[in-house]
This record gives C-alpha cells, sequence and structure tokens, in this order.
C-alpha cells in the first residue's frame, strides 16, 4: 500500500516539476533551461535535501520510464510526414551518420583512455551518444557498467543539446540536414526532441540520425575498443 | 517506431488518427526521461574528483560527433545542390 502511495507521489511529482519547469522555460528561453533539465535539477535537489534514495523514488519513477518506449515509437508521425523529403536525403543523412558513430565512439574511448580511466569506465562510456536501452545493451555486451552507461547517454544528450546553439553555428551548420544529422548523431532522442521543437523537418532526419546511429554503434563498438584499447 | 512507420505507409493506420496524440507526445518526449537522468543520484561520486573529467571527455566528444556529422552532411549536401545546378 505505502509503494503505491509512494509511487503516485513520485509520478505526480515529476508531472509537476516537468509542469513548473516548462513554465520556466517560457519565460528563460535558453537551450540549457529546457523542461528536462530543469525538472531534473530539482527533482534532484528535492531527493538530495529529503535523503530519499533513488530506488524510493523509481517506485514511481519506473513507470515513466517504461513509456519512453511508446513515446518514442510516436516519433514514426513526423517520419511517415516527411518520407518524400527523407528518401531524396539519405545518402548525405547516411555518410553523416556514420561519421558521428565513428567519431563518436572513438574520441570517447581515446580521451578516456589517455585521461587514465579503467577499462570498465571506458567501456561504459563508448556507446554514449546512442539511446539510452542500446547503448546499455552495448555496455553489457562490452562488460561495462550499464547504468552507468546510462548516465553517460544522460550528459552526451542534455549536454549536447546546451551547447548545440552555439557549436552548430561556431561550425557554421545552418542547413536544416546538418543540423538534424549533428543533434540525432551526437544527443539521440532529446537531441531529436530538441531538433523537432525547431522544425519537424530537422526532427524527423534528427530520428533517422539516431536509429542508424544506434544500429551502426552496436556493430561497431566492440571492434574500435579492440582496436583502441 | 518502425512498425508504425510501415502501418502508415501501408495506410493501415491513418495518420490523421495518431496526429493529434502523436504531436503531443513528442512535444513533451523530455518528460519520459526525467526518471532515467535523475538516475545520476546513484553515481554522484563516480563524477567527483578526477571523475569530473568524465563529464567533460563526454561533452568534448559529443560537440565533436555533433560538428563531424553535421558538416560532412551538410557538406554533401551541398555539393550535391551544386552538381544539379
Amino acid at each position: 500500500m505505502i509503494n503505491v502511495l509512494i509511487g503516485m507521489a513520485a509520478i505526480g511529482g515529476t508531472l509537476l516539476m516537468y509542469l513548473a519547469a516548462v513554465k520556466v522555460h517560457q519565460h528563460v528561453d535558453f537551450t540549457f533551461t529546457l523542461p528536462v533539465i530543469i525538472a531534473t535539477f530539482m527533482i534532484v535537489v528535492v531527493l538530495l535535501t529529503f535523503h530519499i534514495p533513488y530506488d524510493t523514488y523509481m517506485i514511481g519513477g519506473e513507470w515513466i520510464n517504461k513509456l519512453l518506449g511508446p513515446a518514442v515509437v510516436a516519433l514514426a508521425y513526423p517520419l511517415y510526414q516527411q518520407r518524400t523529403i527523407l528518401k531524396e536525403l539519405i545518402l548525405p543523412v547516411f555518410s553523416g551518420t556514420m561519421v558521428g558513430a565513428v567519431v563518436g565512439v572513438s574520441t570517447g574511448i581515446l580521451l578516456a583512455k589517455w585521461a587514465g580511466f579503467d577499462d570498465l569506465i571506458i567501456y561504459s562510456l563508448s556507446p554514449k551518444s546512442v539511446t539510452t536501452p542500446v547503448a546499455m545493451a552495448v555496455a553489457d555486451s562490452t562488460g561495462g557498467i550499464t547504468p552507468l552507461a546510462a548516465v553517460f547517454v544522460m550528459i552526451a544528450g542534455i549536454g549536447g543539446v546546451m551547447v548545440s546553439t552555439i557549436i552548430l553555428r561556431f561550425f557554421k551548420i545552418n542547413h536544416y540536414l546538418g543540423r538534424g544529422v549533428g543533434m540525432g548523431c551526437a544527443s539521440h532522442a532529446i537531441g531529436t526532441a530538441a531538433a523537432m521543437e525547431h522544425n519537424q523537418l530537422e526532427g524527423s532526419i534528427s530520428t533517422v540520425a539516431m536509429v542508424v546511429s544506434a544500429v551502426v554503434v552496436s556493430i561497431i563498438t566492440p571492434g574500435l575498443i579492440v582496436l583502441w584499447l | 517506431m518502425i512498425l508504425l512507420f510501415v502501418l502508415l505507409s501501408m495506410n493501415i493506420v491513418k495518420a490523421a488518427w495518431i496526429e493529434d496524440g502523436a504531436n503531443v507526445i513528442i512535444k513533451n518526449l523530455t518528460l519520459f526521461f526525467i526518471p532515467a537522468t535523475v538516475g545520476i543520484l546513484d553515481y554522484m561520486d563516480v563524477f567527483t574528483g578526477k571523475g569530473s573529467l568524465l563529464i567533460f571527455i563526454v561533452l568534448v566528444s559529443t560537440v565533436l560527433v555533433m560538428a563531424g556529422s553535421g558538416f560532412v552532411s551538410q557538406w554533401m549536401m551541398q555539393r550535391r545542390e551544386v552538381n544539379h545546378d
């Protein structure tokens, strides 16, 4: 019984924080005030202040988490709307995505290796540019720490979106194709959500990049680990 | 997702049916990430001290991915547009 109450409090609390964060974002519109960032920060503060362990929060939280899979399915809709254009753009999207996947995994491995981190951390870090379930599966298969991999994915996702405006502008990536591929490869579904807010075509390209990235990374990561480590 | 795309393409599921729902979900997609992002709580100690370098590494790598993939795809796009003229 108490679990049901805790669960409902967790779900309700998360929803409230999110809605409050959306309101804040409406007034303070920067990439680092995305609702997900504000809401996560607030919830972490609350949990830490009241010494509530993550597991307790997750009694309710896991239900929202479970909905992430189905929610991602909704991306099929914009993909469908944009299908004719997407078909034409397949080659540039694929090429960009392949480059992104290789760069992502390789730089992750190399930088962590040069900084002297253990292999376990490196294994968990390498698939960080792709969507969480795939990243966790890859980390698992290479012997990494799956929940840690999920954390790295979150950093890549949120961090990526936060710096995206500056980075894309700096490298003069202003075509919707470049932007979409960049967001999808670097920040997976969070990047896609951000791209979608900008423009549906950009978001759809991002979705394609995200999915292709996930497939490519799951294939090349073990090989790249062997190569670079 | 691919399944839904196929169903939509085959018109078994009509786009108009899911339009409103899909748009609402996509608009609020980041809500569903929150329980996962709060998960960083369990790994706070990994990121203390030398571990904070990891955050920097992920960010640098992410930037490189974004710049690299974006640039390559955009370059190919522009090349193609030039060739078509």
